[in-house]
């Protein structure tokens, strides 16, 4: 695969497609940093190995109240643990080149309205990672 | 999702309302007033993934004839009131979806009223905003 513009990723939460709602999407993922320096280090530096990893996501959306709309998806799973997929190179098969990220998340936020007069709807979220997460390549 | 054109149509169709008004989805070579034209004005590809939602920006200038100026003003007054009968306003936010089109739609100002000279003849003018996400 080779450099692309992000136009059409496939972003599934809780079991339903949101991209066509989905102005924006970022996957964050960390490892704690874990200080292992000990007197006599060497040239004086400090060291470092990595410790648990972490994530959170987060999306910018278009707001929409419709039966199997944003609101639907995220209000009643506010507090609970929802699974959410993410193909960032579209709809093509899953593959080595064009991996699916998967995890679950916890709902920890939602603001159904967020938005001033004249503004197209719209709710933002960055939600946290419980758990692994696997990048599948349809292997 | 709905072509340029049909978005035209939908708002010529929202204006429509406006007993009395004559109204145009494209430039006529010579309008006859009142009259409300539509131009497009600028087009927002992508502003959801999987080609989700696109923005449009329309211009809807209206034209009244300026045989007497107050009369004239007058007229132009209520197409530029934000309800009423006249409200150009009013007419095209009646149905925000175009029949359907569109997800929604608003207009944003109603700016430049002024003369304006057309075919060598003096008219009143004022021109709309409008904003359809489709």
């Amino acid at each position: 695969m080779a450099k692309y513009v992000l136009t059409d990723p496939v972003i599934v939460f809780a079991g339903s497609t949101i991209t066509s709602s989905c102005a924006s999407v970022t996957i964050n993922l960390s490892a704690d940093d874990v200080e292992t320096t000990a007197f006599g280090a060497a040239g004086g530096y400090r060291t470092r190995i990595g410790g648990l990893k972490s994530g959170t996501v987060d999306f910018e959306m278009h707001q929409d109240f419709g039966a199997s709309g944003i609101d639907s998806l995220f209000f009643p799973n506010l507090g609970g643990t929802v699974a959410v997929s993410v193909v960032p190179g579209g709809t093509a098969a899953v593959s080595a080149t064009n991996p699916q990220f998967s995890f679950d998340v916890l709902v920890t936020e939602y603001s159904p309205v967020d938005g001033a007069v004249g503004d197209l709807a719209t709710t933002s979220v960055s939600l946290p990672i419980t758990g692994e997460v696997t990048r599948g390549t349809g292997a | 999702m709905p072509t340029l054109s049909e978005i035209r149509t939908g708002i010529a169709t929202n204006l429509g309302t406006i007993s009395g008004l004559r109204t145009s989805a494209y430039v006529p070579d010579e309008p006859k007033p009142p009259i409300a034209i539509i131009f497009p004005e600028n087009i927002s590809f992508d502003t959801a993934f999987g080609r989700g939602l696109d923005t449009y920006t329309f211009t809807v200038q209206v034209i009244v004839s300026k045989i007497s100026d107050r009369n004239a003003q007058s007229n132009l007054d209520g197409y530029c009131n934000p309800s009423g009968a006249s409200s150009i306003k009013a007419a095209l936010e009646s149905d925000k979806t175009l029949g359907g089109l569109g997800q929604d739609l608003r207009v944003t100002e109603a700016r430049d009223y002024r003369a304006a000279t057309i075919n060598e003849n003096t008219y009143l003018t004022v021109t709309f905003a409008v904003t359809v996400y489709a």
